[in-house]
């Protein structure tokens, strides 16, 4: 039980850390040269891996991991380049900020569930 | 955990902040398109540019957005011929501002269409925030 507890939380921080990755391309959509990140889960142990997949055929050129990162890799996107040599897409933006937030949502839902089920196991003694 | 949800609110906040003055500024430029005399008296109003620019917070790693406003003395003034003119030169013609609507026109719908992508992300990492304090309940 611990363990599950453990591998929600690492899952959780990646997000958190996904999501302050996303805010970043957003908020230089128009930036001149600014290139498109994406926080890859460097761990594949969890199931929700195969979407994360989508993004790392897709990216180029690995930054390397960083703890920081939440556990998570850098890349960083250079094919859709607009005239300014910026390759931010603010509809890809939004599809990987409704994918976060979707898996942070069932996160916490199983967390709230575990919780609820040790409090019935307790309840029962 | 939390600290980064509100990291990534101020670099959202950032982004709308320089997604308004760019608003700003196209307001200025289209309001301005035709001010043949600026404020002090130097000439004809000059168009307004925004630049962007990348600021990376050492400590959390995130890129922020920082926007300034400079008037574009680069692009020619327009020439119009207007013989009857106060402040028509000896060949007749008025020097205009250097403002183009269709291009302050698109400003305007980018900018807003950006303020809302950094809006919805505030939203996004709220949300989160929310869910992880519900948590503990």
């Amino acid at each position: 039980m611990p363990n599950v507890t453990n591998a929600l939380f690492h899952r959780m921080d990646f997000l958190v850390a996904r999501q302050g990755v996303i805010a970043g391309n957003i908020a230089n959509a128009d930036t001149p040269g600014y290139l498109a990140k994406d926080l890859v889960d460097a761990s594949a142990d969890s199931g929700a891996a195969a979407p994360l997949a989508m993004a790392t055929t897709d990216g180029s050129h690995m930054v390397g991991a960083d703890a920081g990162n939440g556990g998570g890799a850098m890349t960083e996107d250079s094919r859709f380049l607009q005239y300014n040599g910026n390759s931010v897409r603010i509809d890809q933006e939004m599809l990987k900020m409704n994918d976060v937030q979707m898996n942070y949502r069932m996160m916490t839902e199983l967390y709230n569930k575990q919780v609820a089920m040790q409090m019935a196991a307790l309840g029962k003694q | 955990m939390g600290v980064d949800l509100l990291n990534s609110m101020d670099v959202s906040g950032a982004g709308m902040a320089a997604q308004s003055m760019r608003m700003k500024v196209a307001a200025e430029n289209i309001a301005n398109a035709d001010s043949v005399q600026s404020a002090d008296g130097s000439g004809p109003y000059r168009a307004k540019q925004v630049y962007f620019k990348t600021v990376l917070d050492k400590h959390t790693g995130m890129a922020s957005v920082q926007a300034t406003e400079k008037p574009d003395m680069k692009t020619p003034l327009e020439a119009v011929y207007e013989p009857g003119s106060d402040l028509a030169n000896a060949q007749g013609f008025v020097m205009h501002p250097n403002v183009d609507i269709t291009i302050e026109n698109l400003n305007m719908h980018e900018a807003q269409r950006s303020y809302e992508a950094n809006l919805a992300a505030i939203n996004t990492a709220k949300d989160m925030a929310g869910r992880t304090l519900d948590m503990l309940r």
